[in-house]
């Protein structure tokens, strides 16, 4: 059950809110903010955060602020950790934003899982998916773009550069990705198809087994594996494209 | 600039004075603007713009 203290301070800061709306402020120079990451709000607790859901499912839309306020230590504790991929921590912190804001929206209190939970994975999607098409838009330049001139005046190209540390680590966030993405399309398969898809690419244990092996545990024929398995790439490709 | 922001209940994105949205650390996100927020890929051109826009919110917050 949510303290007295901190549900009284929660509908003071509602009752604030919708009255600076009401009379057309809707925001106030909140300026105790200014200056240090520090000053941002704490994280709600599980109380506070289940009362705030509870209004939001009631029709209460001024919650969100509060419940979008309260979780941005998280978008800079997620952003710092991509701070080595070359990006702006500015522009990390924004791009957290939306996946926060993302976050807030789509949120399923009914999952049985903490929001805070829910909105670390929708704001580092967000990034990778960022330094993503980020990495794509930076593979348009031209291998033999030239970076600099040495001393004796000989250029500098992209491709002696080519497959240092930063270009690893895009290929790991690559790879990230396009694990998150097939897991997410992966989700939208039944269970059946799903089990093929662990047994023939190894996706549970790591040991990829034959069509034929599949085709035994599963008690069909082999030429059926081979057609379930040609559909269902097909559908996890066509998913895939619509989430990017 | 956030005196004048906030007073005219100007929203961070569109600029135009709407009734009812979000309210992140002082700034105002109008429903439409962040319904689109919500909406946009990385990969579309808008994306940038409000990737822009929001950055506002946190050049009060983030000092190095």
């Amino acid at each position: 059950m949510l303290s007295l203290m901190p549900k009284y301070r929660l509908l003071t800061r509602l009752f604030v809110l919708r009255f600076l709306n009401w009379i057309g402020l809707s925001a106030m120079p909140e300026i105790f903010y200014v200056g240090s990451s520090e000053a941002l709000p704490p994280p709600l607790t599980h109380d506070e955060e289940s009362f705030l859901l509870q209004k939001l499912r009631e029709g209460e839309k001024e919650v969100k602020s509060v419940l979008i306020e309260r979780n941005l230590r998280l978008v800079v504790y997620i952003a710092r950790k991509f701070e080595n991929t070359g990006v702006n921590i500015d522009d990390l912190v924004s791009i957290g934003t939306i996946g926060l804001i993302k976050a807030v929206n789509t949120f399923d209190p009914h999952k049985n899982i903490k929001l805070a939970t829910y909105a670390s994975k929708c704001i580092e999607n967000e990034i990778l998916m960022f330094l993503r098409r980020n990495n794509k838009v930076k593979a348009e330049i031209s291998f033999d773009e030239p970076l600099n001139i040495d001393w004796d005046g000989n250029e500098l190209l992209l491709s002696d550069v080519l497959g240092t540390e930063n270009d690893l680590i895009y290929k790991s966030i690559e790879a990230e990705v396009d694990k998150r993405l097939l897991y997410m399309a992966m989700e939208k398969l039944s269970p059946r198809e799903k089990k093929i898809m662990e047994l023939r690419f190894g996706l549970a244990n790591g040991q990829e087994k034959t069509q034929k092996e599949v085709a035994d545990m599963l008690g069909i024929s082999q030429s059926y594996i081979s057609r379930l398995e040609k559909r269902i790439i097909k559908r996890l490709k066509k998913e895939i494209k619509k989430m990017e | 600039m956030l005196e004048e922001t906030t007073t005219k209940s100007a929203c961070l994105v569109c600029e135009e004075e709407k009734p009812s949205g979000i309210l992140i650390l002082g700034c105002f996100i109008c429903d439409d603007c962040e319904k689109k927020i919500i909406e946009t890929r990385v990969h579309e051109k808008e994306y940038c713009g409000h990737l822009h826009k929001l950055k506002k919110i946190w050049e009060f917050v983030l000092t190095y």
